[in-house]
């Protein structure tokens, strides 16, 4: 299973004189079970491909292949697709609307023609794993505080039960705390049900400690891909296209360029700590 | 010295009502604050969402008016309307939401709309409104739509729009939590340098602590009171009380205090890449 | 299809419509809009047409971005160009089909009825392409000065009016994100009665509207926050004042007019 995506071009506003060249080319292909996050600055085309992903928005010109299958033939299901690849948009919580939390989470599963009781246990199970308490089922959504919103959102989401499960910014405006809440429940969803997961993030920060491939897109092409030790050895690129590397990427290259020997590639502080004490020690 | 900014015993209660307009509820958003600011200072209000940071700007900027306790703005006393106009000139309030707080559809008639309100005559509003767009760096996008702009040049425009009015000190509340690496460090750098070169007291209400690492001073506020106040070396130095009002310290601190927790002689308070870098290669070069 | 809508955007450029007085632009759009009724015969029409391409070409707006502003608005103009053409009586019956009869002159009439909703609706977008909010503002709030002794509150509204207009791009955007937030939940806006169809769009509208709501009170905030405090006391970072070019673009309205009249009542077509 995997997503694949040739020759992929998307232009918006055809035709007004201000057309804008959002997706160049894209060729990728994103594999089954994979934790992958994709970088950009606003405007890189990053949200768009992601719309491209779930058949929100039509390539202007390029294949999409879900499965082998391609989502551009007129056979193929794209309302089925969409409850495939589950889709998270950015201040998610902007989109409540129900009454009750377990309401706005049923809205996904029953659009997916769901019996009640199917479509009820699914949110149960979904709002569990987002970490919401079960005494706020019947709670109003607009009463809940700004990350429990946020978590009920992506309940909505994960209760149709996408294989994949595809985010844009969904840390964005949390404090610390609730930023990690968020990206430890993606990590959860990723090693327990293997969801494959697709994080888009101008942060590379939250990327780094999560991710297990990096794509990162400038002016609607990809600029460089893979995991994210090789992405950040590019630190010079990355700084001219507005994104930079975390510090404790910058703290290891620059002792590097020092002339220390660190072995690896350490992207996150705790892999840094541990490099930076077994080079001190001499081992 | 006389201080600038002065909250004593402050307290806002958000009290919540039924249809009838019954109070069912009452909310302590702020719990008796105590902050008092020099001018010309660079202070940082760090919080996690709910702490009431927010609800505390407000009051700097007589949005809000103290249900107990005192607040004075450079000898202004905020719970006498009749103050409000000129507080708001003397500290002007940048918000988070960039689209929430520009008014016009041209960038320089949005700058020209506070001094339009308090009455500034025509030419000098143009000249404060070059002078404060020339001073953010947005001056060649004075005649665009501020649609077109990124969220760090609304911001910075949104800044522009405070300093035409004058003021002699901003408050920024989260600024930057919309924005993304490279709007949020202009919009930093903006404000440090109007710090800096025109001597404005900033205010800089954030939960991201690598903005606050420049600072004169730090509070840090929780459950509406202020629980941690100090220099950003003696804040940082506290990892395990931050992490407890869902903060957490910059990563490059992260690595000095996990470096120390394994027995290297290393302080805590290490703000900067360089710092931990210079002092790592110096532990090395002497061996462990 | 939805951002497309280009009533009440602003199109920046330096071009002499832009730079006309918005009182002058205000007036003329209305003087315009009337102009439209006053004629009958395809010579009105070629002359009315020639005048607002000469404005657009003058406005330096590309054609394209105002055609662009009928879209939103094509299921009316189907909707009333249909009335018209199945309702009109008289003149050589062409088909009749049960209770629909089209005629000669229901043609006729549909095809210019449309057409003058269409210069209507491109007459008044140039307008709001080519005058800023607060410009609008301005001029209709000097226009209407009058209306204050009746205790109009004239400001007022024309400082909501002014808004309203900033925040009509960022509402329909915002109405396009929450649109594809729902779609991507499996929501479905395109099949089912008319009812039904309504019913779909709560998880629409209430999203918006708790938005609408969010925003208006941010901005309630900023506006305080910046000194606003009703018209009074306020001075004007452009204050309007009749220039030369003013004056003459009053006259080559005056003429439009004059021959708009003219040839409705000496052409013979």
């Amino acid at each position: 299973m995997s997503i694949k995506l040739q020759n992929v071009n998307f232009i918006y506003g055809a035709g007004t004189g201000k057309e804008k060249h959002a997706l160049k080319n894209i060729n990728i292909e994103i594999k089954d079970g994979e934790f992958t996050g994709i970088a950009g600055h606003t405007g890189s085309g990053k949200s768009t491909l992601v719309q491209l992903l779930n058949g929100l928005e039509r390539a202007t010109s390029g294949e999409i292949f879900y499965n082998g299958q391609n989502i551009y033939d007129k056979s193929y299901n794209m309302r089925k697709l969409r409850s495939k690849t589950g889709l998270v948009f950015q201040y998610p919580e902007h989109q409540l609307f129900e009454t009750t939390v377990i309401n706005d989470v049923q809205f996904g599963p029953k659009n997916l023609g769901l019996s009640q009781l199917e479509a009820e246990l699914r949110s149960f199970n979904a709002l569990k794993m987002a970490g919401i308490d079960d005494s706020l089922l019947d709670v109003s959504p607009f009463a809940l505080s700004g990350g429990q919103k946020r978590r009920v959102a992506i309940a909505g989401v994960l209760a149709m039960q996408p294989e994949v499960l595809v985010l844009d910014e969904p840390a964005a405006g949390l404090d610390p705390a609730g930023r990690d809440e968020i990206l430890g429940l993606l990590e959860k969803l990723h090693k327990e049900n293997n969801t494959t997961i697709i994080l888009v993030s101008h942060s590379m920060e939250d990327l780094a400690g999560y991710v297990d491939r990096m794509i990162v897109m400038n002016k609607g092409e990809i600029v460089l891909d893979g995991k994210p030790g090789q992405v950040f050895q590019f630190e010079k690129e990355l700084e001219n296209i507005g994104l930079g590397v975390p510090q404790p990427a910058k703290v290891i290259h620059q002792l590097k360029e020092a002339g220390a020997d660190i072995k690896g590639e350490p992207v996150t502080a705790g892999e840094s700590i541990d490099a930076i004490y077994n080079w001190l020690k001499g081992a | 010295m006389k201080s600038f900014i002065d909250a004593k015993g402050l307290v806002h209660e958000y009290s919540r009502r039924d249809e009838e307009g019954n109070v069912t509820g009452i909310k302590r958003a702020l719990d008796g604050i105590d902050i008092e600011v020099k001018a010309g200072d660079f202070i940082a209000v760090l919080g996690a969402n709910g702490s009431g940071k927010s609800t505390f700007a407000k009051h700097l900027n007589a949005l809000l008016v103290p249900t107990e306790g005192t607040l004075y703005v450079d000898g202004m006393d905020t719970s006498d309307h009749d103050n409000n106009l000129l507080i708001r000139q003397t500290a002007g309030m940048v918000f988070q939401n960039p689209d929430n707080q520009i008014i016009s559809n041209v960038v320089e008639e949005d700058v020209g709309f506070g001094p339009e309100n308090i009455g500034v005559p025509t030419e000098e509003i143009w000249r404060r409104v070059e002078e404060s767009l020339k001073s953010v760096g947005m001056y060649e996008y004075r005649k665009e739509s501020p649609n077109q702009l990124s969220g760090g040049q609304k911001q910075r425009v949104a800044i522009a729009g405070i300093l035409a009015m004058k003021p002699e000190c901003i408050v920024l509340d989260e600024p930057t939590a919309m924005l993304d690496p490279a709007g949020r460090k202009s919009v930093i750098k903006t404000v440090k340098e109007l710090n800096k070169k025109e001597g404005i007291t900033i205010i800089l209400i954030t939960h991201y602590m690598e903005e606050v690492t420049g600072a004169d001073f730090v509070y840090v506020m929780s459950e509406g009171q202020v629980k941690m106040k100090g220099t950003p070396r003696q804040i940082f130095a506290r990892s395990e009380e931050l992490a407890r009002y869902r903060l957490a310290i910059p990563e490059v601190t992260k690595i000095a205090v996990g470096l120390r927790k394994k027995g290297i002689n290393i302080p805590e308070d290490i703000l900067y890449i360089e710092e931990l870098t210079d002092i790592l290669l110096k532990i090395k070069a002497r061996g462990l | 299809m939805i951002r497309d809508i280009t009533i009440g955007q602003y199109y920046a450029s330096d071009s002499v419509i832009h730079k006309l007085d918005p009182r002058v632009k205000v007036v003329c759009t209305f003087a315009y809009i009337i102009s439209l009724f006053c004629f009958k015969q395809l010579s009105g029409y070629i002359i009315a047409a020639l005048f607002f391409w000469c404005i657009i070409k003058l406005s330096k707006v590309p054609l394209g971005f105002v055609v662009r502003g009928i879209k939103p608005v094509l299921f009316m103009l189907v909707f009333t160009a249909m009335l018209n053409l199945f309702w009109t009586s008289g003149g050589n019956v062409l088909v009749k089909f049960g209770i629909i009869t089209i005629t000669e002159e229901g043609i006729e009439r549909t095809v210019f009825m449309a057409l003058r909703l269409v210069f209507l609706i491109i007459g008044s977008s140039i307008m709001t392409l080519a005058t800023t909010p607060n410009q609008l503002t301005d001029a209709i709030e000097k226009l209407l000065r009058p209306l204050n002794r009746i205790k109009v509150p004239v400001h007022e509204v024309a400082m909501m009016m002014s808004i309203a207009l900033r925040f009509i791009p960022i509402l329909v955007e915002e109405t396009d994100k929450i649109m594809k937030a729902q779609l991507a939940r499996g929501a479905d806006f395109e099949s089912g009665n008319i009812f039904s169809r309504i019913k779909n769009m709560t998880p629409i509208i209430i999203p918006l509207f708790v938005s609408a709501a969010r925003r208006a009170s941010g901005l309630a905030l900023a506006m305080d926050a910046r000194c606003y405090n009703g018209g009074s006391g306020r001075t004007k970072m452009k204050p309007l004042e009749y220039k030369g070019r003013d004056i003459a673009a009053y006259l080559v309205m005056a003429v439009y007019i004059a021959v708009i009249i003219i040839a409705g009542k000496y052409l013979p077509f």
